[in-house]
């Protein structure tokens, strides 16, 4: 009877091990944590299968994050872009779980060019010029920002807040994925 | 009756919700989460802090870092790649995920008067050390304001040499809360 006790115990101990204060989040049922799209892209090359991934995380669609994610076909993570998805999207209705899921599958949806299609930073211009969209920006400076435009590299871009985007670029022989520049609609 | 007592107990231990674990494709990957609670926007309400990872190892995990409000609302968001956080190339073990993100959660509130002052005719804010530079993407006025209001500022790693501070000042329409400044190496 003492070894049912103790095992007893040992099984009551284990069950409680399995809820820690810290791990995978739980969403209500119907809830938007386990909402996510996927899309293959080639960008590393023409042929590659990159992976594009967008998810929802929070206990409601209201209050969801939502997180872009663009990995190598092997599994190299490339560049990560997070935002409320209420301000994201602009939601008719945040509370609907359907349209959180249409925005997913529209995040998603991009595609690759090449940075030839950037605009042209002219020489002595302090900035891009208006047609990069407003308020446009480079984290680049002009000389590496041409440069980029001129090796003509893939090339893709994401909707990163309501009315903002941001272009991103492959290097190739760095094997990673960089900002070209960003602005507004 | 033993036997199936222990073979549960082993089963259940096994099961324990560690980075290391199958995601939704059935591959085993690296999803983990760490929560914690944070006096910022309401002295009365604290706001909850969560950061998550996910993707197909640690070493090239997806972390999320999500500030709530005491109603779930959606203060501040952002994320980076777990890469980022400044252990170097190379693999990253489930703990050394779960110390990542325990210590992300980790918010440290002090008052925006700790920032680093933003003289005239600067381009960026004071340097806060040597090898770091100072930005934000404010208008120096406005950065002043809010430094100057001594309002609550929470701060977070984003890497060994880097950080971005929050700030949190009352509206009519409630508490607001914005990116005060960022800190990387120069």
């Amino acid at each position: 009877m003492k070894h049912f006790f103790w095992l007893g115990a040992l099984g009551a101990a284990a069950l409680a091990a399995c809820a820690p204060a810290s791990g995978p989040a739980k969403s209500p049922p119907g809830g938007c944590a386990e909402a996510v799209a996927r899309a293959t892209i080639g960008f590393t090359a023409p042929d590659a299968k990159d992976l594009v991934e967008a998810r929802a995380l929070g206990p409601t669609c209201e209050s969801a994050a939502v997180v872009w994610t663009l990995r190598a076909a092997d599994g190299a993570l490339l560049h990560v872009q997070a935002a409320p998805y209420v301000h994201i999207a602009q939601p008719k209705n945040a509370g609907d779980r359907a349209e959180l899921q249409a925005f997913l599958d529209r995040w998603v949806g991009v595609s690759v060019d090449d940075t030839g299609q950037s605009p042209a930073w002219p020489a002595g211009a302090e900035l891009l010029p208006e047609e990069a969209g407003a308020g446009a920006g480079s984290p680049l400076l002009r000389e590496s920002y041409e440069a980029v435009r001129s090796a003509k590299l893939a090339r893709l871009c994401l909707t990163t807040a309501h009315e903002s985007f941001s272009c991103l670029f492959y290097d190739p022989d760095a094997k990673v994925a960089g900002e070209h520049f960003f602005g507004g609609d | 009756m033993r036997k199936t007592l222990m073979f549960l107990a082993i089963c259940c231990l096994a099961s324990c919700g560690g980075p290391a674990k199958k995601n939704a494709d059935g591959l085993v990957g690296c999803e983990a989460a760490a929560r914690s609670t944070l006096t910022f926007t309401d002295p009365a309400r604290p706001d909850t802090v969560e950061a998550r990872a996910f993707g197909p190892s640690c070493a090239n995990a997806t972390m999320v870092l999500t500030v709530r409000n005491s109603e779930g609302a959606i203060l501040h968001t952002t994320a980076q790649p777990m890469a980022a956080a400044g252990l170097g190339a190379g693999p990253i073990s489930p703990e050394q995920a779960m110390t990542i993100l325990q210590a992300w959660v980790a918010l440290k509130v002090e008052k925006s008067s700790a920032a680093p002052e933003w003289m005239t005719g600067e381009l960026r804010p004071q340097p806060p050390g040597p090898d770091a530079l100072a930005e934000s993407d404010l208008i120096r006025a406005m950065y002043e304001d809010i430094r100057k209001q001594d309002v609550a500022m929470a701060c977070y790693a984003r890497g060994l040499k880097s950080k971005t501070c929050l700030f949190s000042r009352q509206s009519p329409d409630g508490p607001v809360v914005g990116e005060l400044y960022h800190v990387h190496a120069d």
